[in-house]
């Protein structure tokens, strides 16, 4: 490790700093309130002095954000002879609660040094883990910066161990020694941390994450399991920066990659920033003395404002459930503390202002336990760690839901279709119960939306657009569609004059099984913003194993390809379902509707009763069933939606 | 789904040799598909809005009846 830094010679005096940590804690009063450092960088030396000493001060209370190897475990459970007060209840801490010897303090963290700095929470002593100094008598606070410079403006004491492992990070990292009352030498190696492995559900999870992550923008992890899996899945982005309360290994590897630059980043440019990490060597070797990080403060990283101020801003954090309405918990579940609010308020406040910014909560959709994290309410027990008001993106392994500026019954069915399959149909009882959704409410289909079934697809001149299927809590936009359609267009559609569709007529069309009544739509813009721009679904007769075809396609639109693109999905789903075929009925006035159903695939007939062609075409055996349906001119270009493909 | 019901299928404006307007509503026998196409399979027969009865000469002439009123559809 390049630690010559620490071989320099000084340019003065340390010595007499130099004590044992036993004597370093000797001088610590009873009463008094001792703030450990954050993480990997817990002073354990020290830690452990204090918990061996024979003639132990009373009435200590311990103040950190979150340990990681601070206290001595027997049995998993730590052991600690002292009461801790903690800002996020992590495996150290979660034991303790149970002998009464933890204090949960709920707060953002980037409010702590206000707290602090008013004398709120008065701090006595502070204890950290530091780089060894350089020539100027500087050390870095090394993995992490944190609340570190904002309890040192405030403890009485401040007592370090000096580490030669301990990585120097640049940022604001740097502490004279003069600040220090006492030193203690260390030579061990900094506390590592690896997240456990995560199974195929929260992979799942990553990859939709993954999948609405553009090129060029800034990421906030957390330290959730599933967040940092989803860096795995943007080894095909471009430009990206990160803007991190906490780093973890896997930036190094997007790092290396060439992935993350930080190019486009509004603030700091070309510069990783964050407040302090948690990783392995390979880390802590990276970041050492590598002008591309800066360690900042955490009020620094984490205030609202800074966050905003990165355009595409994207936070992610994990929740333990969420209600039908949309209210996270993120701290309390089932009345045991766990986790906290940490900063996940304040990215997500951030990213939601920023530019083009995407505040994700992301949780599987169900516990080890097989029970649903989506609830039709909270139960007691259960904090509200996120306002519904400020929840924009949820993701399950079951897909997407955007719930910012949605109504409750929109949220409601939202989540509901990314809830798991097993618990949809009780989550929608409950919603009815709850008034959430309209009595007559239903969700035809049963099995999750599924993302493989999604195409991108380039029109003629150029645009791209999504076909995807149609969702239950696609009925408000497909209404919209409706509206754009001139009177000849719903005349030729439905054959009869209709002002307006009926919930039930537009649960219809998009609230549908995906067996025998399938639903395609073509939309555009990004998931938050989607517009309806085509609607296309079929209707099997199972006597006939043929299939009722019909569409609508925006005014604007039209002649563009979008009918021809949602015919071409809704044949390959026909066909991989063996419907023998398709039957249209179409107005004889309806030009471009007669000529994209004779050029459907396989052989077509056509009769005519009065003013309406019904057109059947047959398809061709599988064995010919890939022959494009289109000259090739015309043939809309399809890929699998790479973006969003799940390989499992 | 597919049950033989009538249903107002259009509407439209006539007016009459002195200029007055008529709203003129089209009804229809007919089914509903599964798609919300309606498919007529029987006649139709129109009714002003308060119900009077209209009987269509042709596609752009009407006639009310019980006055013996002719109507037109607006140019």
């Amino acid at each position: 490790m390049p630690m010559a830094s620490a071989k320099q010679s000084l340019a003065f005096d340390i010595g007499p700093k130099f004590v044992s940590a036993e004597r370093a804690v000797s001088s610590i009063r009873a009463g008094s309130r001792i703030y450990i450092g954050t993480g990997c960088a817990a002073p354990r030396s020290l830690l452990a002095a204090l918990e061996t000493m024979e003639l132990r001060p009373a009435d200590l209370e311990f103040v950190n954000f979150l340990t990681t190897s601070a206290l001595s475990q027997i049995d998993g459970v730590s052991r600690t002879h002292y009461h801790h007060r903690a800002f996020f209840v992590g495996s150290e801490m979660r034991g303790l609660a149970a002998s009464g010897q933890l204090d949960y303090v709920p707060i953002s963290l980037e409010e702590v040094p206000r707290l602090l700095v008013s004398g709120r929470m008065p701090i006595d002593v502070a204890l950290l883990q530091v780089s060894p100094p350089d020539a100027r008598g500087f050390v870095s606070l090394g993995v992490s910066v944190g609340l570190a410079p904002a309890i040192l403006s405030v403890a009485r004491t401040a007592i370090a161990e000096v580490n030669p492992a301990m990585p120097r990070t640049h940022g604001e990292s740097f502490v004279h020694l003069d600040r220090f009352d006492a030193l203690v030498k260390v030579d061990a190696p900094v506390a590592e941390y690896v997240h456990p492995k995560i199974g195929e559900i929260a992979e799942r999870v990553a990859r939709y994450i993954a999948s609405i992550i553009d090129d060029g923008s800034t990421l906030q992890i957390g330290l959730g399991r599933v967040p940092n899996e989803a860096l795995r899945y943007l080894k095909d982005r471009r430009d990206l920066g990160i803007h991190s309360d906490v780093i973890t290994d896997g930036v190094v590897d997007l790092v290396e990659a060439g992935v993350v630059t930080g190019r486009n980043k509004s603030r700091h440019r070309d510069r990783i920033v964050a407040s302090y990490c948690l990783g392995t060597r390979r880390l802590y070797d990276f970041i050492d003395d590598n002008p591309g990080f800066e360690f900042l403060p955490i009020d620094q990283v984490c205030h609202p404002w800074e966050v905003s101020n990165q355009t595409r801003m994207v936070s992610i954090t994990q929740a333990f459930a969420i209600d039908l309405t949309g209210q996270a918990c993120v701290d309390q579940l089932e009345s045991e503390f766990y986790g906290g609010v940490s900063t996940q308020v304040g990215f997500i406040r951030g990213a939601a202002r920023s530019q083009d910014g995407k505040p994700i909560v992301c949780l599987s959709s169900t516990t080890e336990d097989g029970a649903s994290r989506i609830k039709p309410l909270l139960e007691a027990g259960d904090a509200v760690g996120i306002a519904r008001s400020d929840m924009h993106y949820v993701i399950t392994e079951y897909g997407i839901a955007y719930l910012f500026g949605k109504s409750i019954r929109e949220r409601a069915l939202a989540l509901i279709e990314i809830a798991h399959p097993r618990w949809r149909e009780e989550l929608l009882k409950a919603a009815r119960k709850l008034g959430y959704v309209r009595a007559d409410q239903y969700l035809a289909s049963q099995v999750a939306y599924s993302v493989d079934e999604e195409r991108i697809v380039t029109l003629k001149k150029g645009a791209k657009v999504r076909v995807r299927p149609a969702r239950a809590s696609d009925a408000g936009a497909l209404q919209g569609l409706f509206h754009r359609l001139s009177d000849d267009d719903v005349f030729t559609r439905f054959f009869r004059r209709v002002r307006s569709l009926s919930y039930r007529e537009l649960q219809t069309l998009c609230n549908v099984n995906h067996e025998t009544d399938v639903a395609f739509l073509a939309v555009t813009g990004p998931l938050e913003n989607e517009k309806i721009i085509g609607s296309g679904c079929y209707f099997l007769n199972p006597t006939t194993n043929l299939a009722e075809v019909a569409f609508m396609v925006a005014p604007e639109f039209q002649g563009t390809g979008v009918g021809t693109a949602l015919q071409a999905r809704l044949q390959e789903y026909a066909i991989s379902r063996n419907v023998r075929g398709f039957v249209f009925e179409i107005l004889s006035c309806n030009r471009s509707m007669l000529r994209l159903a004779t050029h459907a695939q396989g052989s077509v007939t056509t009769s005519r009763e009065e003013d309406v062609v019904h057109v059947t075409a047959l398809f061709p055996d599988s064995s010919s069933t890939s022959r494009s349906p289109l000259p090739d001119s015309q043939d809309p270009q399809t890929r699998q939606g790479a973006d969003y493909q799940l390989a499992d | 789904m597919e049950n033989r019901k009538a249903h107002q299928v259009d509407e439209f404006k006539l007016v009459d040799g002195h200029g007055r307007e008529y709203s003129v509503f089209e009804y229809q026998e007919g089914i509903e598909k599964q798609s919300l196409k309606w498919i007529k399979v029987g006649p139709s027969w129109f009714r002003l809005s308060d119900g009077t009865a209209v009987d269509k000469i042709d596609d752009d002439t009407f006639k009310i009846p019980t006055i013996g009123r002719v109507l037109h559809r607006e140019p």
